[in-house]
């Protein structure tokens, strides 16, 4: 089974942990536009085409998409809420054009399975590199939570055996 | 108390391939283990990471 881990956002990422066991990682493709960062469309495409073809070779395998279920904050500005929204919604539809499928997970949920609730954002980070070795290098700063988190939700769905 | 069984590796240059399987332990405990496999036993160790789970207490011994 190959198992595509996503945290949706503009410093999110995508993992692929395909059927052989071996773990990758993405970061979201993002653009600046009038000095803003956006996601990246196009390249979103181009790399959701790529982790499908490296799947395609593992075909006899499932491939199930886990994408972190996110949803608006009180304190969050309108058009913040409004851009993250539209974020979330290009990261659902591009797993669905390759996938066809995806399942939504809390984040409590998969954070509860790796023993993460209630520890500080670091903490995710510092499970990858435990868990992955061999990406340490590319966990290596702090901001690398967003690979984290994709490598720890794939990992989730891992030892979901695929189910939600 | 049960542990589930977390498979993950990366290639080797010998052709081989490095796994880590760690075991988390419902209270959140793990424990690792390291080593290098060839494709048969790779395939192997997957179908036990997806089918049981272990004992922690018997890990630890």
């Amino acid at each position: 089974m190959n198992i595509i881990g996503i945290d949706p956002g503009i410093t999110g990422a995508i993992s692929l942990i395909s059927s052989d066991r071996v773990a990758q990682v993405w970061d979201m493709p993002t653009i600046k536009i009038d000095n803003k960062l956006k996601l990246d469309l196009s390249e979103l495409n181009v790399l959701m085409g790529m982790v499908f073809l490296i799947t395609h070779l593992h075909r006899k395998e499932d491939t199930v998409v886990y994408i972190e279920k996110v949803h608006s904050m009180p304190n969050q500005g309108v058009s913040s809420t409004f851009k993250f929204g539209m974020t979330y919604g290009a990261i659902c539809q591009a797993a669905i054009h390759y996938f066809h499928s995806y399942v939504d997970v809390t984040p409590q949920k998969w954070k509860k399975k790796m023993n993460l609730l209630n520890c500080e954002k670091d903490a995710a980070r510092l499970l990858a590199i435990e868990l992955l070795p061999e990406l340490a290098d590319k966990l290596s700063r702090k901001k690398d939570h967003g690979r984290a988190d994709a490598l720890l939700i794939g990992s989730y769905g891992l030892l979901n055996r695929g189910k939600p | 108390m049960k542990a589930n069984l977390l498979l993950i590796g990366r290639p080797s240059a010998d052709g081989n391939q490095l796994v880590r399987r760690t075991y988390i332990a419902s209270n959140g405990d793990k424990r690792h283990f390291d080593k290098s496999v060839d494709q048969k036993e790779l395939s192997r160790l997957i179908d036990v990471s997806d089918k049981v789970t272990a004992d922690y207490e018997e890990l630890l011994k």
